[in-house]
Parts: structure tokens; sequence; C-alpha cells
């Protein structure tokens, strides 16, 4: 289950059509049907895809794969009702799987003259204004497992169940490893501001 | 912000939206590459290789597996054979010079140095500059390749070559190889037509339970993070490990089902349905000394395999009732009333206008609410309306759900049922089931089956080595709750149930039961779970009684109930029973 918050809905919501009828169509090899199952789901694919990979290119081909993935796999999809989320599963694990090919980001930032950036919080520590750019360069330092693993927690606000679902892992090491990957991102963060 | 709010914050949602913000313009090319798909290859029968199974190249998608895969039995769902149109798209193809239609297999190597062991009989790459961990994509020409041959044509049997080595665009490395000696490049292979088994599969299967007709095939994959780019099955991210990992896909239920629980005398086990298939997975390399999950894909796909990790238990609290005795009463609380579940706030006329129970309208509200991170003390008013939108990744839209807060302000969200597992999520259904799960025991996995199906000497008798037999003189002492009922509260819950005493560490028996897993006195998320964990911290996992080992003397072990839960109505209590671990 999820409780989608609006702001999360800005993309225009299309007309639904009977999943099942689109899955059915799809399967007989219908591209345009598929295009229409899948349409709901590509701005908020690729959106997490960039996120977890950290870069537009990674992030359009891990959602290139899960169309594929998803195309060539309809016959494995018992309900059809269950498309996005399984749609879903597919994507994380795509962008997953090219991240970690690719290995931890280097963030651009990190590359530049920490000079020229005065930003970070005033007192050095945790309890002032949130250093947006701090906290993005901290992001870049987690793994790919923590990048997902967030992405689907506070981007899509995924509730810890269904968290678990799309990892393939148990709800309890969902509420282990999302703790400890926020503390992995407090750590990155500290060191950061300390740059 | 404080050390312990972490980034539970605004901070971290706004970089997240910031960053996956993407134009329309973005998202354009995709819609390009959907209109551009390869023909849809359609699901095929079995498929088997010879009886000395090589290793093979499997296609998954735009990724390849280095797997050894031995069909048993119908209806696999294998991606076979490998088509080079999966490739289409594929920029490396042009670092070849190359399209589909010039090969006649194109493949990726997770590693490229697991080249030599995709194509056996080639000469073996030497020189390479690259590094040996990268991936790689094989062009395996139908004539002659990219590479000048110099007007020499191919010899029978072999084919050239172009591989693309790296992972990374801009440092792409090039090699023509001429002349390959393909023949044992299994992609080759023709349709098989039936074969036993292989025999060096036999000591992995046993693992699994043994030999069983219901196995559709087995995938051997160099590491377990290979099993990313499966298709077909779902192998829990957590055991995606450099480690190798064999994965026995079974047709229908896995030889233990049902999951956790000795099968009723007379019993029979249904059937998966299609596309859902029970798993074994094996991460190891030594069949004896592997660690074993079984995956239960169950009538919806939910895996509720075991987690392989520890649970930390709090203090234990007070049962409210308990009973030893055989069908004893489960206390004087008398069952609540369902309506009681909702908060004043909630339109009840809502929730009656949906179709929605009290239980299931409360989840709706509940979800949206804890989404927007709103507080009940706040909350004027919650309206529920048929959901005006249509369809969003995160599943089929159930409800929209409207907060008028004391300040005056509103706040929206749209709860949805994205969960496979529609049958037990209180948001899906007026009535779900509340799933157990009882990783330990007869017929979870726990214990192996024992040695002894083939002869000494043969290929696959090196099972497991059997564990020594109970010590008589070791001191055991069973947990036995016949009924106990748990006062619930709203949360994430541990619940004690008490301490067992294992003779040599050994566990023969963890099983328990619901007096009503349709109750609709309380609800949950997920499955109620029976942990067990040894009191002594240096002791392993009660993942498999060979990991564990047989320990001299006595081990005693905590046995806990974990569950998550999400409403409850006055009075309610977690009726457990017939719970017994030895």
């Amino acid at each position: 289950m999820e409780a989608t918050p609006v702001t999360m809905t800005a993309d225009p919501a299309p007309v639904l059509e009977p999943s099942a009828r689109l899955v059915a169509a799809a399967r007989a090899g219908d591209r345009a049907a598929f295009g229409r199952l899948v349409e709901p789901c590509l701005s908020a694919a690729l959106g997490a895809s960039i996120v977890i990979t950290g870069s537009h290119a990674d992030g359009a081909d891990a959602v290139q794969d899960a169309l594929l993935a998803a195309w060539q796999g309809l016959d494995g999809l018992r309900d059809p009702a269950v498309f996005p989320a399984w749609f879903r599963t597919l994507t994380i694990r795509a962008a997953l799987r090219i991240a970690k090919r690719r290995g931890r980001l280097v963030s651009i930032d990190l590359l530049a003259d920490p000079a020229a950036d005065p930003g970070g919080p005033a007192d050095g520590g945790l309890d002032g204004a949130l250093d947006r750019r701090l906290l993005g360069r901290a992001f870049d330092r987690l793994d790919a497992d923590d990048r997902a693993l967030l992405t689907l927690r506070y981007l899509w606000d995924l509730p810890v169940a269904e968290t678990a679902d799309a990892l393939g892992t148990p709800t309890g090491t969902v509420k282990s490893r999302t703790h400890a990957a926020l503390g992995r991102l407090r750590a990155a963060f500290d060191a950061e501001a300390r740059r | 912000m404080t050390h312990d709010d972490n980034f539970d914050q605004p901070e971290l949602r706004e970089l997240l939206e910031e960053r996956a913000s993407v134009s329309d313009v973005e998202v354009e090319p995709l819609r390009r590459y959907v209109e551009q798909l390869p023909p849809r290859r359609r699901s095929r029968g079995r498929w088997i290789l010879a009886a000395a199974a090589g290793i093979v190249v499997v296609l998954a998608g735009l990724g390849a597996v280095a797997v050894l895969t031995v069909p048993w039995g119908s209806s696999g769902a294998a991606p076979w054979p490998p088509n080079p149109a999966y490739f289409a798209n594929d920029p490396r193809l042009a670092v070849c010079n190359a399209t589909v239609t010039d090969a006649v297999a194109i493949f990726e190597l997770v590693h490229v140095a697991d080249y030599a062991a995709q194509l056996p009989n080639a000469y073996p790459l030497t020189g390479l500059q690259a590094n040996p961990s990268d991936p790689a994509l094989v062009i395996v020409f139908k004539g002659p390749g990219s590479v000048d041959r110099g007007g020499e044509t191919a010899a029978p049997g072999t084919h050239d070559l172009c591989l693309v080595v790296g992972a990374d665009a801009a440092h792409w490395q090039q090699i023509g190889i001429v002349a390959v000696d393909t023949t044992g490049l299994a992609a080759f292979k023709p349709e098989p037509t039936g074969t036993p088994l292989a025999a060096d599969l036999l000591p992995w299967v046993q693992q699994c339970g043994g030999v069983s007709a219901g196995i559709n095939r087995v995938l051997q994959l160099p590491h377990g993070t290979d099993a990313m780019t499966l298709n077909s099955v779902q192998v829990p991210i957590s055991l995606m490990t450099a480690d190798p990992m064999t994965i026995v896909v079974y047709d229908g239920a896995h030889p233990f089902a049902p999951l956790g629980t000795p099968p009723a005398p007379g019993a029979t086990v249904a059937p998966r349905d299609p596309g859902y298939q029970d798993l074994c997975i094996l991460v190891g390399s030594d069949p004896a000394k592997v660690k074993r999950t079984i995956v239960e894909s169950g009538p919806a796909g939910q895996i509720t395999g075991p987690s392989g990790e520890p649970v930390t238990l709090p203090a234990p609290p007070t049962p409210v009732v308990a009973s030893t005795a055989p069908d004893a009463p489960s206390g004087s609380i008398p069952p609540a009333s369902p309506s009681s579940v909702l908060r004043p706030q909630i339109s009840a006329a809502d929730c009656a206008a949906l179709g929605f129970s009290d239980n299931r309208c409360l989840a709706v509200v509940e979800q949206a609410r804890q989404t927007n991170s709103l507080d009940w003390s706040q909350i004027v008013t919650v309206h529920l309306a048929k959901p005006a939108t249509g369809a969003w990744l995160g599943g089929a839209p159930v409800a929209d759900v409207t907060f008028t807060m004391a300040d005056g302000t509103t706040a929206k969200a749209t709860t949805t049922c994205l969960t496979a597992n529609q049958g037990s999520d209180p948001v899906c259904t007026d009535r779900p089931e509340i799933q157990l799960s009882m990783p330990y025991g007869p017929g979870s996995g726990y214990n192996d089956v024992p040695c002894g199906s083939v002869p000494a000497g043969e290929p696959g008798a090196s099972c497991a080595t059997p564990l020594p037999t109970v010590d008589p003189a070791a001191t055991s002492v069973p947990l036995r709750i016949a009924s106990v009922d748990y006062g619930l509260t709203v949360g994430s819950q541990v619940i004690y149930l008490g301490q067992a005493t294992l003779p040599n560490g050994i566990l023969s028996d963890a099983h328990f039961s619901l007096a009503d897993r349709m109750t609709q006195a309380f609800g949950v998320t997920g499955p109620v779970q029976l942990v067990i964990t040894s009191t002594d911290p240096s002791r392993p996992a009660f993942d498999n009684a060979f990991s564990h080992g047989w320990h001299p003397g006595s081990e005693v072990v905590s046995v806990s109930l974990v569950l998550d839960v999400t409403s409850v109505t006055p009075g309610a209590t977690l009726q457990v029973r017939d719970l017994v671990v030895r």
C-alpha cells in the first residue's frame, strides 16, 4: 500500500485504461498498448533512476532496461493491476545494477574549489539550516543500495512493506537499513561540512 | 536538526525531488524507445542441455548472466534462446561496426574474465588492458567480422568475434578476434530433448530438499550479484553478494511448502500460479557449506522467505492472558466492535460510500496521514472519495483522502494499493488474511534432507555431512504454549514468548498459529514472524541446521513474535495458538 502526497502527482494524470486490457494487448505484441501502460510511470521511473545512478544518461539507460525487461517479461505478470509496482521493481533493480557497475558517485561539486563555496552550516554543526549543497554531496557519497533505499522511502514515500517488496528484502531489513543509511548520510554530511 | 533526527526531514525529500525532477523532453526518448522495442519473445517450454551440462549464457533482458541451467519438468520461462535483437539499440554495436543482422549471437559477460568460461575452446584473451571485472559485450558474427581477415574464410565451427569491454562509454575497449572456435559456446546448443538432472547438480539440489519432480530449472551464477539481471526470478537483494549462487526454481511449491508448517497428513500442495515460482537459493561455493534461503512466491508473488538477519529483541513484555491448557479460552475480553477503530474525525459516511470496512477505511486514512506527517491532534475532519487520479507508479489508487486541519488548511493524498500481496494488505481488502512466517523447523528449510539418495562414489554423493545425533543427556526444555493472548498497540511490536533449551543447539520443531487469521479486531502489515535467537550472541543464526551446527551441551534460545500493527480495536489481542519450539 502506499499513500501518495499530492505534491508528487504534478505530472498530468492520464486517463486510466483498464490495465488488464492493456497488458493483454501488450502481451500480444502491441507496442502502443505497452506505451500507454508505462506512460504514467515514465517520469517517476526516470527521476528515481537518475537519483540512484547519479546521472541522466545512466538513469535513462536504467529505465530502458526496465522497459525492455517489462516488455519481454509480461508473461510473468500475474495480476495486471500490479503492473506499476512490478515496473517499479524492475526500474529500481535496473538502476541498482547500472549504479553498481559505475561504482560510487563522484559529485561534480566535490571537484570544485571548496573555497568557492562558503555555504554550510554557520556553526559547522547540524543544528543550523541544512545546506542543500552539502546534503547533495553527502548523498553522492552513499553507495547505490543506500541511494535506492532512500529514494524509495523519501522520494516515493513507500511504506516499509512496499520498499521491502521493491528491493526484495525482508521488512525488518528495510527498517534497519534505512536507519543505517540515514546514519551514513549524516556522517557524510558531517564530513562534507568539515571540508 | 539534531543527531537523532537524522535526515528524515524535508531537506532530504526536497533534494530527492529536485534531482528526480525531469521534463517531458527528457521522457520523450523513452517513449520513442518503447516504439522501437524488439518483437516480444514468447515464453518457451523447457529446454534442457546435454547431461554433461556446461556453462552457458542465458540472456535476461539487456543483461546476460553466465549460468548453468538445467530445466526439469515443465513450463520453464527462461529467456532463451539469446536474441541479437535485444541489443538492437546498444551503442556498443557501433563500436564493432556491427548490426544485429550481422550476428548469430550477442551476449554480455558480467565480467570479461568470464570469457574463457563461456568459450572454452577459444584462445584465451591475452594482453587485455581492461579490468578483468569489467563487463563486456560479445558479438559473434555470422561471417567475417569487423576485423580484416585478409580474405581468409572462416573454418567450420569458428566465427569472428568482437568484444566491447568496459562499463563506461568513454573507456570502451574494442577487441576483434578472428576464427574463434565457438564449439563450446552453449548458445549454439540445439533445443534439448530431455535428460536427467545433471549429476553434478545433485549435491546442490539435495540442499534444497532433494530431487523433486517439481524442479523447473537450476541456475548457477558465478556471483550472486548476477541475479540482478534475472527477470524470471526474484532474488532478495540481501543475498546478492560476490559469492557464487545456485538457484533451484520450482514449477510449483518448494519441497518444504508450506513455508514453516509441516504439511497436514494427506494434504496436497497446490501449484503456484503461472509466472510465480518458489526458489531455493544457495549462496556459497561448496554445496555442503551453503547458506540456504527459501523464497516462497506465494499465490500473490510475495517473498516471504527467511531474512537471514538477526533480530534484536527488546525487554520482554508481560502477556495479558496465558494458558498452557489445550484449547484454553482466550480470556474474557469480548470481541470489539469493528466500528470502534474509526476515529471521530473520519467520515463514516464516506467509508460506507466507498464500500470499505471501518478497518480498511482507517488503514487508508492512516497511510495518507503518515505520508503527510500529520498529527491527529491537529486534524479536524477527514473525507474520503473515489480516487480521481488514474495510475501512479506506486500502484492502483484506492481513495483520495482530504484532511482539514485545525488552522483551516487542507492536505490531500491519494492512497494506493500497490502490493502484490493484496490478500493481506488492509488497504487493499476488507478482510486481509494475516500472513505467518515461520522460518525454522521441519518443513521450513532449516532442516536438511539426509544424504543417501546417491550411492557412495557416485557424483552427487558428496552431500552435507549429517550432523551428530542429539545427545540424550543434553538438556532439552521445549517451549509449548497452547493458548496465549497478548494485548496489542499500534506500531512495531516484538512479543517475547519465552525461552527454550535446545539439546546440542539442534532445532527440531518450531511452529505456531493464530486463532483467527482474518480477524478485524486489529490490522497488521507484513507477516507475523516467529523469531528464534540464541541467548549466546556468539552463536550463529538459525538459518540452517548445518550452518548453525551441532553444539556441545545445550543452547538456550529466546522465542518472540515480531509484527507491525496498524490498527487496534479496544481490547484486541493477538491470539497465539499451538506454539511449539523445541
